[in-house]
This record gives structure tokens, C-alpha cells and sequence, in this order.
């Protein structure tokens, strides 16, 4: 296993351009998550906030710019990057034929744990997430829900230094979503370690995030804490869909929606 | 905030009709043949869609899809085409003493039924994925009556098969035709090579369902119950069985006719009963019409067969109507009520992980499975006829050792497909922190494992028959080297591959063109020791195995080297 410098930054993204050809999916974007802090990608569909998340972990290649996971370089040091990140990808595309057991057996294996490592780890979220009795099922055969906290265990398995979670509590029943919001919230406490959490969802983001990137047509519109965002649209009361509404443009595209949905156009 | 929305009006639709089917046919086929090609839930369209590749995907798709059909037509071309010069050539050619009208008989019997096995194991191939796509529920949603919906369904079944069922309806009764010069023939042949077509979609429908609630859907993670889908794999592969045991023992199978016929004519009339025969013996009484009184008594036999498989085969179109859709949108069992299991989750080192991950994929994917059952029993059929058939132990021995050269021929020919798990969770596996070379350790073992494992089933027949297995197993182990060779080249040419773009090799209906392309420098690589064996037979047979194993480890180290330590990889921790 890698040896990680426990100093650094858990992740430093400096001007980072990601394009799919002709589309610029992310446009000169710069952040630092610190230690012990869960920050937020708040965005629209389209906002680039994926496409940051799969530069982090190495699924595209960035046109520009520079990312650092606690020092490191994600493209030439691919693998120690990989042994630091635990990822959960917006959409639970897993291989359909293997059962939970066997998928995290996988997970485990390649990344070369001791049972001793994750034994009760697992057991407790596999008891807590009431996965237990879909263990030996097929993947292809369970509801979304069940596939998605499957990553969510698989992300935790090797104690990560940093979390990259893509929308990680889309289909999740408002159980889960609690246990694993609890968890995320103690889990960054210690180990220098981090979370990166993308949602569009403005309650969740809200209530877990301790601080915030807003992006908007894959450039960064503003960042900081609660606080210090509604600083920036001068409403020292408004509560984070305000902030969200200010400065993106999809407050005035909401407006002029309603007018559609009205007949007014 | 609050909005008013006015209510939309809403006017009562008429039946799409069949002409609207084939409109919503044509959108819900491409969709298919996307999904097939790019197995897009499986995750690989993130990888592979994103950038300039992303543009005419779509029209890649359905060009796949089509030359991949096209393959499969031009293999029945040729089979039937052998058949009708086997037809033209009579049974005094291959030295057979069958009659006329039985030579006839059983030769088009062969033929539909290798038809019959051609296409119901195309439809293995792809029916699972058309049930298992989504497709269908998604059209659930829309506005269209349940008629309309299984019209729909029935197109798009049928388009799976449309040129090699073509071709297997048309092509036969022509060049029986042809080769015989009966147009009486060729006619009557028309309503069987339609019943079979019908027939083996039929079937490729049903064990596609039985297949995916037995096998991809089933339970169970204890040996017992890998053991029995690994059972059901096995009579999945029967189609394919049928094929190579046609063809391999198509002479026994001529041999044993004729004396079954003059030993005991009775007997030999009962096999009307069964398909393909009574279609097969309706034409050759229309080559060879005769008054013979044998004959004559097994018209009725013969009749009643027929219309009894005509019906068989009206019922089956009635069902596959709308089975496509009714078995797309059947409600999947609720895991209510199911109590909580233990969690416990053991691990191995990464390369056996991958094996072992790759052995579970494939007890649930019969696609997947298949190419490793496939050189399996080519390996054991193909030994088990030459050893019945060759009582002088030089000889047996001789055809053993091609045996197991067709198992390392094909062990590498579907070496590349191996790499298809690999694509199905794709975007989540790399993010894992899998080196390339523990990747490519993994799957050379299984392509290794499927050698070995068809070199110990042959070898168990060398020395039932021979007693004296050594030679033999030297021989299979001096290839090893050479088997292993052509795994690194074929694996690590797809994996530079897919660390740019993702590879869309799915099942061999979708990805053949593909795979091809790899494939072939791959076969290449594991002939070059077979090459200098038998080159070594002939000039010194002192030197065959010396030369054998030389040249194999030269390839092993040369291929190894480049994919394993080669690019990347070398930067790899």
C-alpha cells in the first residue's frame, strides 16, 4: 500500500478543465477541501459537478488544471490515489451477475484488506442499512436503494482519507439517508480525513455540508460556508436556495418556467 | 409558492396498427442494439460515450448489430451450402451404404437441424439482453395499448433473426433444389426450414426466461448453488453441443443409420416422429418419388409428425406474439419477508479475486459461460470421437494431441471476450486500484484454466484408451507456455485499449467484428509452437517438443514484457 503524506490538503483542485470534445464540462474550477471537513458540489444537472468527481478519481482525464488527493497526482500516480479514495458514483452501475457478498469480497480483495480491517465494519452497516437479507442475491435483481448503499459500504471499506460521493443519497429511504449522514458527519472527524459530497438537493447540502461550492454551467459561482455565501448576495437572512437562486442563473429561468407553466409566454 | 396549472386535453388514441408498430419497432430496436453494443447499464457508456467518440454511436450501433447478423447468415450459407454438395455427391461418395431416399433423409435432417441450433443459439445470445434491457417497461409508460405494446415486441424478436432466419427459410430448399434439380423438393422443404425458424425462436425465448430467473437471477453464494447454475450453464450450452457433435460425428452418425435402417426397418421408421426427420424424409420422397411399399407405410407416420410440429410451431408464433414483451414486464420476486443473512465477507489475494469474481459473473451470464464451456466440450467431443472412431492407439493418440490443439485454439479465440466482464462495471472498476498486470494475471488464469481443464478431460480419454498418457501430457504442457503468450497479447491490446476509450465487447452477437481483430494475431502467436511441432514431426521428431517449448517461452516472454510491464503499467505501484 501506498504510503500517503498525512500533511496534505486530503484534496487541491487548481484551474481544472474537463471537455468532452467540443463541451466544456468544467471550466478553470479551484478548491481545497481541508481535513475534517465535508464540502459540497451545489449544482444543477450539467453544472460539471460529476465530471469533477471523475477527474478526482481518475474516470476522465482533465484538459487542464491540477488536482492533488493529499499531494497526489491522480494521473501519474493513479494507483496511490485509488488506495486513498472511496467513491460512489452518481449512478450504482456495478456488475449486475455477482450478489452483495460477493461484490464487496471483490472490493476487499483488490484492495488487499484483512478481515480484521473491515469484518465488523461491514456488519455494521450491512445490519444497519438493513442489507443483510439481499447478501447472497443478484445485483441485477435489488431496487436501486439496496445497490446504492452497497457503494456506500464499499466506499467506507478501506477507511478512505477521502470520500468522493456522487448525489450518494439518491434512492436511499429517509432511514438511511439519516444513519449515513450521521456517520459521514463522525467519520470526517478523525484521520485527516475528508468528504466530497455533490447534490442538488439544497436541504441535504445545507444540513451536512460544512462548506459549499456553487457551480453553475461548469464554473465555480461561489464558495464558503453558509455564512459567508450569503455575504456574497448581500442577505444576511436568506436561506441556502436563495443563495443558490442568486447566483446561478436558474432563478430567473425558474421565474420565467412558472410564467410557461402559467400560459403567459 | 403556489401555480395554477390548466389541465391538458386528452383524446382517446386508435390502435397503432402494424405499419405505427414497425415506426415504434424501428426506435425500440435501436435502443436495443445500442444498449447491446455499448452495454450502456452496464456503465460503459460514461467511458466510452464521452468526447468525439460519443458522435454516431448510435449509427455504429446498428452497423454492429447488422454485420454481426450478416456473419451469422454467411455461416449458414456455408453449412448448407456443404450439406447440398454432400446432397449432389450421394451416399457412394462417402463410401456410405444408405439408401438414396436415407442418405437424403438424414443429410437435410442434419441441416435443420443444425439450423435449429445455429439460431437458438444466436437467440441465447441476445434474447436475455432484450428481456433484461428495459426497453419494454419503458414503453410501458407511453400511451399504447397492450396490443400495440406486444406487436412491438414481436418486431423487435423478430429482428434479432431477420437475415439468418432469412436465410435458413430460403437458402436450404434452393439449394436442395439446386442440387438435386427437384423443384417439388424445394417446395416441399419451405414449410419445414419455416416450422424450425419458428421453432428455434420459440425456444431461445423460453430458456432465455428460465435462464435468467435460474441462472442470472438466482440465489445463493454457497458452493451447492454455484455447482447447479454451473449445471444449467451446461445444458445451456447444448445448442452449441449439438453443432460440433453434427459435425464431428457425422459420419458415425451416417454409419450408424445404415445399419440401424438394415437391421430394423421398423425402428427406423419411428424416428419420423421426431423433428427434424419427418421434414427431411418428405423431401427426399419428392427427390426420389417411389411407390415402395416401405415407403408407403411411413407416410402416415410421416404425416402425422408433420402437422403435428406445424402445430407446434403456430403455437409458438401465437406466444412469441407476446411473449417478448409479457416476459419483459413480469413482476421480478419481492425479497419481503426474507430474513437477514450473516455479512460475512472473505477475500483473496487481487488475482484471484478477479479469477474468482470473473468464475461467479459467468455461473449467472450464459453468454459468458458459454465461451468457457464451449472449448470444453469441442476438446471432449472432438477426443471422444476420435478415440472411438481410430482403435490403433498411434493414431488415437495423434488425434488427441489435435484435440487439444483445437482447446488451445479456442481457449485464445475467446480470450478477448473474457475481457467483456470487465466492461459491465467498468466506471466503478476503475476506480478500484487494480494495476494492469494483477488485471491481466486474473484473466490469463482463467483462459489457462479453460486449457488445462480441457487438456485433463482429453487426457482422461488418452488414458482410458491408450493407458499411456505421458507423451500426451507433455505435448499439452509444452503449449501452455504458448497459450499463456497469446492471453498477454490478446489481453493487453484490449487493455491499452480501454485505458482511452472502453471496449464494447459484450457477447459475440455484438462485438465478433471487434473481437476478430484481436483475435486473429492472438491465434497466431499460440500456433507459432504448434507450427514448429508439427513442422518438427515431419523433418526430426527429436527436435518437435524441444522446438515446441522454446519458441512458446520466447512468445511468453516477449508478450509478457510488453503487457505487463509495457506503457503504464511500469509507473504502477
Amino acid at each position: 500500500m501506498a504510503t500517503l503524506p498525512s500533511s496534505a490538503d486530503p484534496l487541491v483542485i487548481e484551474d481544472l478543465t474537463v471537455a468532452y470534445g467540443s463541451v466544456t464540462a468544467v471550466d478553470g474550477l479551484s478548491l481545497r477541501v481541508r481535513a475534517g471537513e465535508i464540502y459540497g458540489l451545489l449544482g444543477s444537472n450539467g453544472a460539471g459537478k460529476t465530471s469533477t468527481m471523475k477527474a478526482i478519481v481518475g474516470l476522465v482525464q482533465p484538459a487542464s488544471g491540477r488536482i492533488r488527493v493529499a499531494g497526489r497526482d491522480p494521473v501519474s500516480e493513479d494507483m496511490a490515489v485509488k488506495e486513498m479514495v472511496g467513491y460512489v458514483p452518481e449512478t450504482a452501475l456495478l456488475y449486475d451477475a455477482l450478489s452483495p457478498r460477493e461484490f464487496l469480497e471483490f472490493v476487499a480483495s483488490v484492495r488487499r484488506l484483512r478481515y480484521d480491517d473491515y469484518g465488523s465494519l461491514v456488519h455494521e452497516l450491512v445490519g444497519a442499512l438493513q442489507v443483510g437479507a439481499d447478501m447472497d442475491r443478484p445485483l441485477a435483481t435489488l431496487s436501486n436503494g439496496t445497490r446504492q448503499k452497497l457503494l456506500l459500504v464499499a466506499a467506507f471499506l478501506h477507511r478512505p482519507r477521502l470520500l468522493v460521493l456522487d448525489e450518494p443519497f439518491n434512492n436511499l429511504d429517509p432511514r438511511s439517508v439519516r444513519i449515513m449522514r450521521d456517520l459521514l458527519t463522525a467519520y470526517v472527524r478523525e484521520g485527516n480525513r475528508a468528504a466530497l459530497f455533490s447534490t442538488h438537493t439544497v436541504e441535504v447540502a445545507e444540513r451536512l455540508c460544512h462548506r459549499l461550492a456553487i457551480l453553475d454551467g461548469g464554473k465555480l459561482q461561489g464558495e464558503g460556508t453558509l455564512a459567508e455565501l450569503r455575504t456574497m448576495i448581500r442577505r444576511p437572512e436568506a436561506t441556502l436556495e436563495d443563495v443558490y437562486l442568486g447566483l446561478t442563473a436558474e432563478g430567473e429561468a425558474t421565474t420565467r418556467a412558472m410564467e410557461l407553466l402559467r400560459g403567459k409566454a | 409558492m403556489s401555480v395554477e396549472i390548466p389541465p391538458a386535453s386528452y383524446t382517446e388514441r386508435a390502435p397503432l396498427g402494424w405499419r405505427g408498430a414497425l415506426r415504434i419497432a424501428e426506435v425500440v430496436y435501436d435502443e436495443f442494439s445500442f444498449q447491446s453494443i455499448y452495454a450502456l447499464k452496464q456503465g460503459n457508456s460514461s467511458v466510452y460515450l464521452e468526447g468525439k467518440r460519443g458522435e454516431g454511436a448510435v449509427e455504429r450501433a446498428r452497423r454492429r448489430v447488422a454485420q454481426s447478423k450478416a456473419m451469422v447468415a454467411f455461416l449458414l450459407f456455408m453449412v448448407i451450402s456443404v450439406g447440398a454438395i454432400g446432397l449432389r455427391t450421394g451416399a457412394g461418395g462417402l463410401g456410405l451404404t444408405l439408401t438414396p431416399v436415407d442418405y437424403a433423409t438424414s443429410l437435410v435432417a442434419g441441416e435443420l437441424l443444425l439450423i435449429f441450433s445455429l439460431l437458438w443459439m444466436t437467440g441465447l445470445q441476445v434474447a436475455p439482453t432484450l428481456l433484461g434491457s428495459k426497453v419494454f417497461p419503458l414503453l410501458a409508460t407511453l400511451p399504447l395499448s397492450q396490443r400495440d405494446m406486444r406487436r412491438v415486441g414481436f418486431i423487435v424478436f423478430l429482428r434479432i433473426f431477420d437475415a439468418p432466419a432469412l436465410m435458413a427459410t430460403f437458402y436450404l430448399p434452393l439449394a436442395v433444389g439446386l442440387a438435386t434439380g427437384s423443384v417439388l423438393a424445394a417446395l416441399v422443404l419451405l414449410p419445414g426450414t419455416i416450422i424450425t425458424v419458428a421453432l428455434s425462436c420459440a425456444i431461445s425465448l423460453v430458456t432465455a426466461r428460465f435462464f435468467l430467473l435460474r441462472v442470472s437471477g438466482a440465489e445463493g453464494g454457497t458452493p451447492g448453488s454455484l455447482a447447479l447454475r454451473w449445471v444449467y450453464l451446461l445444458l445451456w450450452s447444448l445448442p452449441s453441443l449439438a453443432i460440433t457433435a453434427f459435425v464431428a460425428f457425422s459420419l458415425q452418425i451416417l454409419d450408424v443409420l445404415s445399419f440401424w435402417e438394415a437391421s430394423n426397418p421398423g425402428a427406423f421408421r419411428t424416428m419420423l416422429l421426431l423433428y427434424p426427420f419427418p421434414f427431411a424424409y418428405l423431401t427426399s420422397l419428392a427427390i426420389y418419388p417411389s411407390l415402395d411399399i416401405y415407403h408407403l407405410l411411413s407416410a402416415p407416420v410421416m404425416w402425422l409428425s408433420v402437422a403435428l410440429y406445424a402445430a407446434a410451431a403456430a403455437v409458438s408464433v401465437h406466444w412469441l406474439r407476446r411473449a417478448p414483451v409479457d416476459l419483459s414486464l413480469a413482476v421480478p420476486r419481492s425479497s419481503r419477508g426474507r430474513r437477514a443473512g450473516d455479512s460475512e465477507v472473505r477475500t483473496d489475494s487481487p488475482s484471484v479475486a478477479i479469477l474468482h469474481k470473473d468464475l461467479r459473473i459467468a455461473s449467472r451470464t450464459p453468454g459468458y459461460a458459454f465461451l468457457i464451456l464451449l472449448p470444453l466440450l469441442d476438446a471432449f467431443i472432438l477426443g471422444l470421437s476420435t478415440m472411438l472412431s481410430h482403435p490403433d492407439p498411434a493414431q488415437a493418440e495423434r488425434f488427441a494431441i489435435a484435440a487439444v490443439t483445437v482447446a488451445a485454439m479456442l481457449a485464445t479465440f475467446f480470450g478477448p471476450a473474457f475481457f467483456a466482464t470487465e466492461v459491465m462495471g467498468f466506471s466503478f472498476t476503475r476506480t478500484l486500484p487494480i494495476p494492469r498486470r494483477t488485471l491481466l494475471w486474473g484473466k490469463a488464469s482463467l483462459i489457462l484454466l479453460v486449457y488445462v481443464i480441457a487438456s485433463l478431460l482429453v487426457m482422461g480419454l488418452v488414458a482410458a484408451r491408450i493407458g499411456n498418457p505421458i507423451p500426451f501430457a507433455i505435448f499439452a504442457l509444452a503449449e501452455l507456455p504458448g497459450v499463456l503468450a497469446a492471453s498477454f497479447f490478446e489481453l493487453g491490446v484490449l487493455f491499452h485499449k480501454a485505458e482511452k476509450t472502453g471496449i464494447p465487447v459484450v457477447n459475440l452477437y455484438s462485438g465478433a467484428w471487434w473481437a476478430m481483430l484481436v483475435v486473429f494475431p492472438g491465434l497466431l502467436v499460440a500456433g507459432i509452437p504448434l507450427l514448429l511441432y508439427l513442422l518438427g514431426q515431419n523433418y526430426d521428431r527429436a527436435l518437435a517438443v524441444p522446438s515446441m517449448v522454446v519458441s512458446a517461452l520466447l512468445l511468453l516472454v516477449a508478450t509478457a514484457a510488453w503487457a505487463l510491464w509495457g506503457g503504464r503499467g511500469a509507473t504502477e505501484a
